[in-house]
């Protein structure tokens, strides 16, 4: 049995830029480690089809989907075999899985590391330009992507003003009190130094 | 399918993985359609008829017209995305996250595509039913 990988989790509300993170993330892992750098991708979607999987496999990468439901719960059984099957077959260095706007890391998180014995990393994103808006109707559902994260990502700081920007932090801090916060632009190019501290020492 | 899948399309019934098809101007769209908490998750898959072609500006429009209608009904975009791909490897890519702002664009936008192209329009919205979301995104492709 191949050694178990690490997981990174993406997380963060549906359009936050988990997508185009990822795939600076890849690019990053990619430099820093070679070309043989094996990395394994997991694509969840409470939807039938998975745009983003379409994105990322136009890019060259391939995808394992996890569609119509969500892997922090109606799809929750399939995760780990999902997991363990992607080991077997293609002994990863890292597996990486974005997960569904609308899911909460923390379970999926526990549980691969529970039951799946993998090492788990949680980078939870913030869309900045749409934070307060978001806020007012789904709190909960907000904090439950932001508390467990070991390390946050707020996006769009191109979009919104430094005062509103501040703010935001304040508010994410409050959710989360220890994880490091990084403010970012993904639509341009993160510096390598923002990439390293999304990725933190998994590799 | 495990007993919690089971056990919770159960739950569901009816609310989830609705699908139905209808046309367009010189297309099928095949769509499948349910809740999941609170937010509406419709997935349409467009279908050029033989010898067709389907406009990618014509998804760019009606994107940014189901987001002012959903916002109107008083729900909030997650996200709505559309992606269009060849077999040829011709492709284009376009996202909205809210109502009012322009597209994020990729490829060539202005292509069209023909019987073979994988075409997919993706809404998710929230605080509104799926039903509403569906109406919506027939309303505005029709």
């Amino acid at each position: 049995m191949p050694e178990k990988p690490n997981v990174l989790i993406l997380s963060g509300f549906l359009g936050s830029g988990k997508t185009t993170v990822l795939m600076q993330v890849i690019a990053r892992l990619r430099a820093k480690n070679g070309p043989d750098y094996r990395i394994a991708i997991i694509e969840n979607e409470i939807g039938s089809a998975s745009v983003d999987s379409s994105i990322i496999q136009d890019a060259g990468y391939s995808v394992t989907e996890m569609l119509s439901g969500c892997i922090c719960c109606t799809l929750i059984g399939q995760l780990i075999p999902a997991i363990e099957k992607l080991t077997e077959e293609l002994e990863p260095n890292l597996i990486i899985l974005e997960a569904t706007g609308v899911a909460t890391p923390e379970t999926m998180g526990n549980n691969i590391r529970k039951y799946g014995g993998n090492p788990v990393r949680i980078v939870s994103l913030v869309d900045a330009s749409r934070w307060q808006k978001i806020l007012l109707a789904l709190r909960i559902l907000l904090e439950g992507q932001i508390e467990p994260a070991d390390v946050i990502c707020i996006n769009k700081i191109d979009l919104v003003e430094d005062e509103e920007l501040n703010e935001v932090e304040r508010t994410v801090r409050e959710m989360n009190a220890n994880a490091p916060i990084v403010r970012a632009s993904a639509s341009s190019q993160m510096s390598d130094a923002d990439l390293d501290a999304l990725i933190g020492e998994l590799t | 399918m495990t007993d919690q899948q089971q056990a919770h399309n159960e739950h569901h019934e009816g609310s989830h993985n609705h699908r139905e098809t209808f046309e367009i101007h010189g297309a099928e769209v095949f769509t499948e359609s349910h809740m999941h908490d609170q937010a509406a998750t419709v997935s349409l898959a467009i279908c050029p008829n033989e010898g067709a072609t389907f406009a990618f500006a014509t998804l760019v429009t009606a994107m940014q017209d189901i987001a002012s209608r959903a916002e109107a009904a008083g729900g909030i975009i997650g996200h709505i995305k559309a992606f269009a791909r060849e077999e040829n490897g011709a492709f284009a890519h376009a996202s909205v996250t809210a109502a009012g702002l322009a597209p994020t664009c990729e490829g060539d936008v202005s292509a069209s595509f023909g019987e073979e192209a994988d075409i997919q329009l993706v809404s998710i919205v929230l605080l509104i039913s799926f039903e509403e979301l569906l109406s919506i995104c027939r309303d505005v492709l029709g």
